[in-house]
Order: C-alpha cells, then sequence, then structure tokens
C-alpha cells in the first residue's frame, strides 16, 4: 500500500517534472544554520562553527541525491538519460546507424515477409485441414488418377475410418446470359463438399438432401464474384435461372470462393448425385476428399480402402485398381512445397548474414567505447552502469531496425495480388505469421544485445587503468576481437558462397529450361479452344463439319500460313494415356508400358513446325477407311525399337486395330516446357470417331499472332454464333505460363543472391575500412619507411584473403551437402555444376577485393607524418 | 549507493515518528537533535540522511509537512504526525515489542529446556 502511494507520488512528480530541489535546499540551509548557531554557543568560532556543522550534516551531494531519488522514478530518468546519450551518439556517426538498422530491417523484415507470404501461400484454412486427405486411384504403370462413380459411393458406405468423404468434379460448361456465349468452370459437389470446404452462404442456401438425388430438378449455387457480375449483387441473383449447356438451372443461393481451390476456381457449383455424368466403374472423373476420423490414422484408412476396393474389385474385375491416400495439403502444394523449401533456407541464409554484419559493426565500435568507457569508470560510473548503457543502446538500435523491419514485413504482405506469383494461388488474405516475426525478432535482437554488450563486459574483465590506457591496437584484448572480426566475416562470406551459389544454380538451370528445343516452333503461332455443346452438335458428322468449315475459313486469312488442332493447347496439355501392345513386344497387355496419346489433325504437327525424324506426317490420305496409322515420338521409337527404323512396324492401341507406324517425331514438350517428353503417340483424328468436340486449333501466322485474334474469333461465329471460344493467346505465352513456377523461383533466388552479394559486400568493406583505419600508424610508418603503393594494396589484399579464403572454401565445402538436399527435395536431376562452382567463387572473391579496394586506396594515402603523430 | 540500508531507514523512521508523537511538530532540525539526544551515537553523524526519510515518510502519509517561522524568525518547514502516522506508530510499536519478547525467550533458554 505504502509502496504504491510513493510510486504514485513519484510518478506524478516525474512527470510534471516537479522539482523540489529549492525546498531541500533551503531546509538543508536551515538545518545547518541551526546548527552552527549550536557550535557557536558551544563556543567554536565562526567558521569552525559552520564547518563543524556542514561535517556533521554529512555529503550533501549525497543526501540530495538520495532525495532525488525518492521523488522521482530514478530508473526512469536513468533510461531517458541513456536513451539521449545513444541518439547523441548516433548523430555523430550516423552512418554507423543507419547501416546497422537497414541491416537489421532487411533481414527481419525481409525474412518475415518472405515466410508469411509463402506460408498463408500454402496453408489450408479449412476446418479440419490437417485430417483432410486426398485419395486417388492407382494403376500399375504407377499412375495416379480420379476416380470413379461408383468407386466412389461404395468408399463412402463402407468405409469406417472416415468422418466425411466428398467428391468434385470440375468441368466446364457454355453459359449463355445477357452476352455472348462463355464458357464458365463448373463444379459438380457430392452432398456436404461445400460444407467440408468451410464454405457458408454469402446468400440463400446450401444445398438441400432432396436436391442431392438422382433426378433431381436442376438446381445450381452461385460464386459470389461470379454472382455479383451477373446480377449486381448475391442476393439479387438467389431464385433467378441460368442457363447452363442448354439446361436451365435455377440459384439457390451464392457462395465464397474457395481458397485454395482444389481444382480450377468454379463459378458454379452443381450436385453431383442429382446428374452424374457417368455412373460406371471404368469412367475416372472424381476428384475424392476425405477427413478421417479423430484419431485415425492415414495408414489405417489406407488400409480400410483397400480392403473395401478390392471387394470392389472382385466383383469387377476388368476396372481393378489400388488406392493412395496422400494428406491434402501434399495434394494440393506438394509440388510447390520444396521449392518453397528452398527459398526459405536461401532467405535464412540472409538473416544469418545481416545478423552477422551487425555483429561485426558492433563489435568494431565495442573496441573504440572501451576508453570512454575506462574514462567513466575512472569517474565513479559503477560497473552496471556502463552495462546498462549498453543495453540500452543496443536495444534502441534493436527497436529501431525491428520497427523498420516490422514496416517492411508488413508493406511486403500488402502486395498487390497482380504481383503474385503465378503458380501459387494468392490466398484470401496474407497473414504476417507472429511466430517468424517472433523467431527473426529476437534472432536480431539478441545478436545486436550480444555484440552491443561487448564492451561493457570487457569493463569487468579488466581494471579501469588498462581500459584508460587502451588504444585499440594493443588493449590485450584487441587481439581476440581481431579474431573476432575475421571469424565473422569468414562466415559472412561462407553464407553468402552457399546462397550465391545457390541461385546461379537455380539461374542457370532455369536459363537452360528457357534454351531447351521444346520441339516445336513457339512463334507466330496462335491458339484458341472451344467446346462443341452436345445438343447442337450431337453426331460427329456435325463436329466434323464444324471443324473443317473453320479450318478453310481460317486457311483463307490472309497471312495464316498453316492451320492445325489438337485436343489440347500446346503446353498445357493433360493427355490421356494408355497401355498398348507393339510389334515384337510382348503379347498381354499388362506389361507396364503406358505412353501419352495425342489426338491431332493432319495439318497439327506441320502447323507446329515439329521435327519429323522418319517417314512423314499425316495427310489427307489417312481417313476412316484408309490403313490405320499412328505416329510415334523418338522416344518411344528409342524404347521399343532401338536402332530400328520404327516405321512399318505395327502397334495396338485404344482400339483392336493394328496400326502401322508411319513417322517419328522428335519431342515434343506437350505437358509444359519444363516437363519432360515421356512417351507420346499420335494419332489422327480423321481416323476416329469423336474427338472433335473438345479441341484446341493452332495457326501459324505471319506476323504478330494477336493480330489475327479478332479474325480468328470472327470466323468461329461465322459459323456458330452462339460458341464461345476460350484461350485465345499465343502459343508463346502458354509454353512461358508452364514455367511460370521455375521463373519466379529462379527470380526470387536470383534476387536473394544478389542481396546476399550486398551485404557480404557490405561487411567485407566495413571490417577491411575499420582494420584499416586502425592501423593509420602503422601504414603511416611503413610508407615512411619506404613501403610503396602496390606494396600496401598487396598487404591489404593478402590479409583479407587470409580470411576469405577460408570462408569462401567452407562454403564451397558446404555447396555439395546442401546441393544433395535439393537434389532429394526437388527431384531434380541437375547435378551441380563444376562450372557454377568457379562462377560463384569468382563472384565472392571480386566482391570481397574490390569491397577492399577503397580501403586500401586510403591505408595508402595515409600521410606518414600525421600517422606517426597521431595517437 | 543502496548499501547502507533499509536497516536503518526503517528504524530512523520509526525514531522520527515517536519524536514527532512525543514533542510535537518540529522541523527537521529539531528531529535530528532529539534523536541524537536520545540514540546516542546512532545518528551524529549524516545527519543530511533523515530528509530523504522525511520525504519517503511524507509521501506514505504518516507525516504531514509545512512551511513555518524557526527559532530565528527564519522559514522553516515543520513536520508533525497525522493520524494515520499514529495508527503507523501504534503497530509498529506492537510488532517491536513482539520480537523483543520472542527475541528474549530465547535468551532465557537454557540447555536443559531442550530434553
Amino acid at each position: 500500500m505504502r509502496f504504491f502511494r510513493r510510486f504514485f507520488n513519484r510518478l506524478a512528480n516525474f512527470v510534471s517534472k516537479r522539482n523540489d530541489n529549492r525546498r531541500l535546499q533551503e531546509e538543508i540551509e536551515e538545518h545547518i544554520a541551526l546548527q552552527t548557531e549550536e557550535n557557536r554557543y558551544a563556543g567554536m568560532t565562526a567558521v569552525e562553527a559552520r564547518r563543524q556543522a556542514r561535517l556533521k550534516f554529512g555529503a550533501i551531494g549525497t543526501v540530495s541525491e538520495q532525495y532525488h531519488a525518492e521523488q522521482t522514478l530514478p530508473f526512469a530518468e536513468n533510461l531517458f538519460r541513456d536513451l539521449r546519450y545513444a541518439l547523441r551518439q548516433w548523430k555523430k556517426s550516423p552512418g554507423f546507424a543507419l547501416v546497422a538498422i537497414v541491416t537489421l530491417a532487411l533481414g527481419m523484415g525481409a525474412t518475415t515477409a518472405i515466410f508469411s507470404l509463402i506460408h498463408s501461400a500454402l496453408r489450408l484454412p479449412f476446418p479440419h485441414a490437417e485430417h483432410m486427405v486426398a485419395i486417388k486411384n492407382t494403376y500399375p504403370a504407377g499412375m495416379a488418377t480420379v476416380v470413379s462413380y461408383p468407386d466412389f459411393e461404395d468408399w463412402k458406405s463402407r468405409n469406417t475410418s472416415f468422418e466425411h468423404l466428398a467428391a468434385d468434379y470440375a468441368s466446364r460448361m457454355t453459359y449463355v446470359g445477357p452476352h455472348e456465349p462463355v464458357r464458365i468452370n463448373a463444379s459438380s459437389v457430392s452432398s456436404g463438399f461445400l460444407s467440408l470446404f468451410g464454405l457458408n452462404p454469402v446468400a440463400g442456401r446450401d444445398f438441400s438432401p432432396a436436391e442431392q438425388v438422382k433426378g433431381a430438378a436442376p438446381v445450381c449455387v452461385l460464386d459470389v464474384a461470379f454472382a455479383t457480375q451477373e446480377f449486381g449483387s448475391p442476393a439479387s441473383a438467389v431464385g433467378r435461372a441460368l442457363a447452363l449447356n442448354g439446361k436451365s438451372y435455377s440459384v439457390v443461393g451464392v457462395m465464397p470462393p474457395m481458397t485454395p481451390s482444389i481444382q480450377r476456381r468454379a463459378q458454379v457449383w452443381l450436385p453431383l448425385e442429382a446428374a452424374p455424368p457417368w455412373e460406371n466403374h471404368g469412367n475416372n472423373y472424381l476428384f475424392v476428399v476425405g477427413v478421417l476420423r479423430p484419431g485415425v490414422l492415414l495408414t489405417r484408412a489406407q488400409g480400410d480402402l483397400t480392403v473395401i476396393q478390392s471387394q470392389i474389385d472382385r466383383q469387377f474385375p476388368d476396372n481393378k485398381h489400388g488406392i493412395q491416400l496422400i494428406s491434402l495439403s501434399e495434394a494440393l502444394f506438394g509440388s510447390v512445397r520444396p521449392v518453397m523449401l528452398v527459398l526459405f533456407a536461401a532467405v535464412g541464409f540472409v538473416l544469418l548474414i545481416a545478423c552477422v554484419n551487425l555483429a561485426n559493426m558492433l563489435l568494431a565500435r565495442s573496441t573504440e567505447r572501451m576508453r570512454e568507457f575506462g574514462i567513466r569508470q575512472a569517474l565513479g560510473a559503477g560497473p552496471w552502469r556502463l552495462v546498462r548503457q549498453s543495453l540500452v543502446e543496443s536495444a534502441l538500435l534493436a527497436a529501431a531496425g525491428g520497427s523498420a523491419g516490422l514496416l517492411l514485413a508488413v508493406a511486403a504482405t500488402r502486395i498487390p495480388i497482380q504481383a503474385w506469383p503465378k503458380f501459387l494461388e494468392a490466398p484470401g488474405e496474407v497473414h504476417l505469421s507472429g511466430a517468424i516475426l517472433l523467431f527473426s525478432a529476437a534472432l536480431v535482437v539478441l545478436t545486436s544485445l550480444l555484440f552491443g554488450l561487448a564492451p561493457a563486459i570487457q569493463i569487468f574483465r579488466h581494471s579501469a587503468k588498462v581500459a584508460l590506457q587502451s588504444d585499440a591496437r594493443t588493449m590485450s584484448g584487441a587481439r581476440e576481437q581481431r579474431l573476432a572480426r575475421a571469424g565473422l566475416m569468414a562466415a559472412e562470406l561462407a553464407f553468402a558462397t552457399l546462397l550465391v551459389g545457390g541461385a546461379l544454380h537455380m539461374v542457370t538451370y532455369f536459363v537452360g529450361l528457357l534454351r531447351t528445343d521444346p520441339g516445336v516452333r513457339t512463334d507466330h503461332l496462335l491458339s484458341l479452344s472451344y467446346s462443341l455443346p452436345e445438343l447442337r452438335y450431337p453426331k460427329d458428322a456435325e463436329e466434323r463439319l464444324f471443324y473443317s468449315q473453320l479450318e478453310q475459313k481460317l486457311a483463307a486469312l490472309p497471312g495464316v500460313e498453316s492451320v492445325g488442332a489438337s485436343d489440347d493447347p500446346p503446353f498445357a496439355s493433360r493427355p490421356s494415356s494408355g497401355d498398348f501392345l507393339y510389334e515384337g513386344g510382348p503379347v498381354s497387355r499388362d506389361h507396364n508400358l503406358f505412353t501419352n496419346i495425342f489426338f491431332v489433325t493432319s495439318g497439327y504437327l506441320d502447323t507446329m513446325q515439329a521435327h519429323l525424324l522418319r517417314g512423314r506426317f499425316f495427310s489427307a490420305q489417312d481417313t476412316l477407311t484408309s490403313p490405320k496409322v499412328a505416329l510415334i515420338n523418338q522416344s518411344l521409337a528409342a524404347r521399343l525399337w532401338p536402332n530400328q527404323n520404327p516405321v512399318g512396324k505395327h502397334i495396338k492401341i485404344i482400339d483392336n486395330d493394328w496400326r502401322q507406324i508411319v513417322g517419328v517425331v522428335a519431342d515434343v514438350c506437350a505437358e509444359g516446357a519444363a516437363q519432360p517428353a515421356g512417351l507420346q503417340v499420335y494419332l489422327s483424328t480423321s481416323q476416329f470417331n469423336g474427338g472433335l468436340s473438345d479441341i484446341s486449333v493452332v495457326l501459324r501466322t505471319r506476323t504478330d499472332p494477336m493480330d489475327y485474334a479478332d479474325a480468328a474469333r470472327q470466323a468461329v461465329y461465322s459459323i456458330d454464333p452462339a460458341l464461345p471460344i476460350s484461350n485465345l493467346t499465343p502459343v508463346q505465352a502458354l509454353a512461358a505460363q508452364s514455367i511460370a513456377a521455375q521463373s519466379t523461383a529462379a527470380t526470387l533466388m536470383g534476387a536473394l543472391g544478389l542481396l546476399a552479394l550486398l551485404l557480404a559486400s557490405v561487411g567485407v568493406y566495413g571490417v577491411v575500412s575499420y582494420s584499416v583505419s586502425l592501423r593509420q600508424q602503422e601504414f603511416g610508418i611503413r610508407i615512411a619507411l619506404g613501403a610503396r603503393r602496390n606494396q600496401i594494396f598487396a598487404l591489404l589484399f593478402s590479409s583479407t584473403a587470409w580470411i576469405a579464403g577460408p570462408g569462401i572454401t567452407l562454403g564451397l565445402l558446404l555447396a555439395w551437402p546442401l546441393n544433395q538436399w535439393m537434389r532429394a527435395l526437388l527431384g531434380k536431376s541437375q547435378q551441380l555444376h563444376p562450372a557454377t562452382l568457379i562462377w560463384t567463387t569468382l563472384l565472392l572473391v571480386t566482391v570481397a577485393l574490390l569491397a577492399t579496394l577503397l580501403p586500401a586506396r586510403r591505408a595508402a594515402q595515409a600521410d606518414p607524418m600525421r600517422a606517426i603523430r597521431s595517437e | 549507493m543502496g548499501k547502507k540500508p533499509d536497516v536503518l531507514q526503517g528504524t530512523l523512521a520509526l525514531m522520527v515518528l515517536k519524536t514527532l508523537d512525543v514533542l510535537g511538530p518540529l522541523h527537521g532540525y529539531g528531529v535530528a537533535r532529539r534523536i541524537e539526544q536520545i540514540s546516542g551515537d546512532l545518528l551524529s553523524v549524516n545527519q543530511g540522511t533523515l530528509y530523504p526519510v522525511l520525504l519517503k515518510l511524507e509521501h506514505e502519509g504518516v507525516i504531514a509537512s509545512e512551511w513555518g517561522a524557526s527559532e530565528n524568525n527564519r522559514r522553516a518547514r515543520y513536520y508533525r504526525l497525522t493520524r494515520a502516522g499514529k495508527k503507523r506508530l501504534q503497530a509498529e510499536a506492537r510488532e517491536w515489542e513482539q520480537t523483543a519478547a520472542i527475541i528474549a525467550q530465547f535468551f532465557k533458554v537454557k540447555a536443559e529446556d531442550f530434553s
């Protein structure tokens, strides 16, 4: 109680800066006067009386201090005094303060921002996200695919490991609204799917159980952006009718978008059970997601489903297959996660380099402060006072740098979505990862405190006398300091080497990707896709007619050199695959060779300017009635008939006809510029029924492909004004998009590598510059004794080399295990090229030497007279 | 310099309170002299340390101060005991008596008492 009264009194005094010093002075004066009088009565002389009175009173200064201490908050007062002092120091050497704060801000801010961005993008914000798994079919060739409807239903009814099982089928449907028809993304979902992902209706409601049975009246739920775009607001969309693929669906609700979305972001959701597209065991099209029961492990669920599947397989032996369960986050992000990890590591290294820089700077300063602390100690400052001073300075530095870092991190998370890396779906919102912020803050605060305390700690170890005499060069602790600085610089260079090496590696890999021959010529090529609605094109004949009319119109456009079509756009292919039999090979179909199958028109490969290695492309002579033919790619040829001419041999695929191979095509990177081509078989659409309903057309143009976009669109509408077209883009854009992920990763790594180089060079410069300033006298003497400029240079370069050498070597040595880790992670068959290592070394050595150059020039210009005279 | 304690400060505070209780309002010098007389050597040097204690007690609310005229008609600050101060004095006096009694018991103890 008393404590609080006193405390509040003190606080009030402190804040109002009330100073009752005058009162104390008066009281003291009065006291001493009275004592003096007594002494005089006792017989002393006036002078002696006063003197004795003062002696009896005691040290006025101490009393004053104690009085004052009682009055206010000495803690706060001291703190402010220390802060003001620290700020004055900063004003004296603004360069140091600036560099320190920037280093801290970069280290903390960049790390936190990138961690948070990636963490947010990889987060699954669904309820039960940790228990969600994706379930796929597996086939003998090791492929994992989507699932069939009856399988899904069986699993749902018979399993014991899942709380919920739900499925999703992504398709494209034609929506005819007030404007021209468009293809939109539709998602047929099983019951409970939407709520599984935590989606709550913004307007209206989710599907009701009655709407999710076979044959129910068609209803749909819209995505909120789509609803707003088409109907003005979510609320006004409910109850309206939507024309999809010629049927009318009634809108029952509007949902917010699912982020991240499992498949393409859907604009409309439909109930799956009301009209499942295919209902037999062989047709796989569902993406199945399950929520494990609490306490059930993935392995147990896998076992459970495997048993169920084997039961199904007994009943339907033609469609037997295995099951694979993987966690949902692995399924969605599995391919991206390794790259993210590598980036994490890189950013971590940048943080380390920043901390090392900071430590070096603080150490350097500490030796300067030794002398000052020695003087202060001699004047009566207790050692703890000095420690407190150092603490306050370091804390101030950490606070300033930390806030700057926080600002940086927050700003970075507000990056507009357009700038978002394309391979990561932009998350709904980016959460600043508190954990990472704390971690990096702790790291830099620790560094600054640790190294900022160095001078004060030295006080405890050496007497004030030594400190006073100190001259940063001759102090006994100087050797330790030098070693510490050298060690830190070597560590910094090691990290920088690692980082730069990694960055170079990624960048060269990416450049290599860009350079690989995709197997076709991508320039001057326009692509567009369309999908013919069944209602108006029920038969194969109508589809063919449409295409041949379109092909004619497009070919007739001035500037169009050739036209062709295939089932998927170039570089974005999701080919079907199948097993096959080949001449001279095993007789049964179970020999585990699957190949990708591409349906193409006769003009396609020519338009794409694929490389024909042997034989011929498809031509007009290949029709439904002519002998069946096929084209294979080089890889398949080498696999099946190594060292032989495949032309003339036969292959049986898809149907029961033996087809003659009429040509061999060089590998084409159909699935993406970075994907290996694999085994490829081309079949002509003219020899099959169907296959022309959903295709991608390419035109080889003489000038810029987008010049022809309008004309192409017009060509389509002139045949069918109600047909939506999509993907009207130059093929080059498609190619670039297919390696967007690698491009972003390479860019980020490159940026980080540059940052590391910058930080390292600043660090080296700082350390060398500082040691030069310490050795001014020595250089002056050397010059006076006749040393020439290049000798001084050599001296400095060699001393840098002694530190940089081991540092860089350490980095190179560590690069090997790190590269192994990267390879295991990324699964790339990219060996670390010796060339990369050599370039890295050259870069780092150059940086170190350049950073030494400026201080070296200063050293060589040292005026001998001044240097000798300086203390 | 917080070595000199709290022990001294604590007893000093008590002495100040008792002095003011017995002798009524006094100025700082008066308190110092009376304590010196009663306690013998305890406060013969460093009388100045009284003033921080006075301030502390005033902050705690057990004494109050105001300006008045000293014997020589000069300005002096007079301290007096407040009601809270009286209560505190009584409480502390009781505590001291208790402590003294316990210690006295211990000193009376002989070896035979433990068996």
